[in-house]
């Protein structure tokens, strides 16, 4: 347990560090929704800021503020899904920069490419599937952290990061993604 | 009590995990492949291009994404956006909200069960006292309003 509050100061020390890996977990999670991750981020840490005097110090301030910010995130997603159900909205928005893997059809996939066809799969799989595989392979975090983060067994993580990498190799390979191409 | 498939399959899982970490021996490796092959040799086919792909396929490319940045003056515009909305003073009213209801709100809660509690027992009068007083406010004599006594008694 922490014997002080956290401060703003304390805070404002942090941000530097945190901001850009709040900011990519959550630019991977809303991919292809509309949303804006720089105000998703925004308001993640302004909740952080916000609730500063909840934070006990049993988990790492890092972890805490990811908590935060993947619940700030899960519901604007939700929120988002539910106004498109009623307002009968149509696609989301893309990227400026996104990609349609059929475009290139069998034509070898340079770099940049990849990276929006991975984007775009990841944009494909279940919330829950999305955020492990952001977790683990963007963020890299270790099991036992993710294990915090979602009340979890290390164990159990670990199973379904398999899953939920497996359901990323069907949509990789859906979308023209040859299993054993480069 | 013996692990069901399901229980193997997620065990599986977890060791093909490891194994992508590099976290198992070679004789180890080996004992896991037979034992995926034996139980979903999918697994196993699906453990490969997970390894080969994140060595040079697509799924390498999650290190470039992990390369990427906010926008130039991300923390900035977060900071002035905090001021915008109050910084401080919504902090404060954050504060005084959460003291008072946890404080304010707390006693209030307890100071209405007792006073209602104290009401229900000093109200407890004999029904006659009532029908003096209603006779006081009414103006009339006992007898000038059986109507009033019919209502007024008929559930007690």
């Amino acid at each position: 347990m922490r014997p002080t509050p956290l401060t703003e100061h304390e805070l404002d020390r942090q941000l530097p560090e945190f901001y850009p890996r709040i900011y990519r977990m959550v630019r991977a999670m809303v991919y292809g929704s509309g949303l804006d991750p720089e105000d998703l981020t925004q308001d993640s840490f302004l909740k952080v800021y916000k609730k500063r005097h909840l934070y006990n110090g049993t988990s790492s301030l890092y972890t805490w503020t990811y908590q935060i910010a993947r619940n700030t995130v899960l519901d604007a997603l939700r929120r988002n899904k539910l106004q498109r159900r009623i307002f009968f909205w149509s696609e989301a928005e893309t990227d400026p920069d996104e990609f349609s893997a059929n475009e290139s059809g069998d034509e070898a996939l340079d770099r940049r490419e990849q990276q929006q066809v991975l984007r775009q799969a990841l944009a494909k799989l279940s919330e829950k599937d999305r955020l492990i595989i952001t977790m683990r392979d963007l963020e890299g975090m270790s099991y036992d952290e993710i294990a915090e983060i979602e009340n979890l067994a290390s164990g159990t993580v670990k199973s379904r990061l398999f899953t939920a990498r497996q359901r990323l190799k069907e949509e990789l390979i859906s979308m023209g993604m040859d299993p054993g191409s480069d | 009590m013996k692990p069901n498939s399901k229980q193997i399959s997620n065990r599986l899982r977890e060791q093909l995990v490891d194994a992508r970490d590099s976290l198992l021996t070679d004789d180890e490796l080996e004992q896991l492949e037979r034992d995926v092959k034996a139980h979903d040799p999918q697994l196993w086919k699906d453990h490969l291009w997970m390894v080969e792909q994140a060595q040079i396929g697509v799924l390498s490319r999650f290190s470039d994404l992990r390369e990427e940045q906010p926008a130039k003056g991300a923390i900035g515009r977060f900071h002035s956006r905090r001021q915008a909305e109050g910084g401080t003073q919504a902090d404060l009213e954050f504060l005084v909200w959460s003291w008072f209801r946890r404080y304010v709100l707390t006693v209030g809660l307890v100071l209405i069960v007792l006073l209602t509690g104290w009401q229900m027992t000093s109200t407890d009068e004999p029904a006659g006292d009532i029908r003096d007083q209603m006779t006081r406010i009414l103006g009339g004599e006992q007898e000038q309003i059986p109507e009033l006594d019919h209502w007024l008694y008929e559930d007690l």
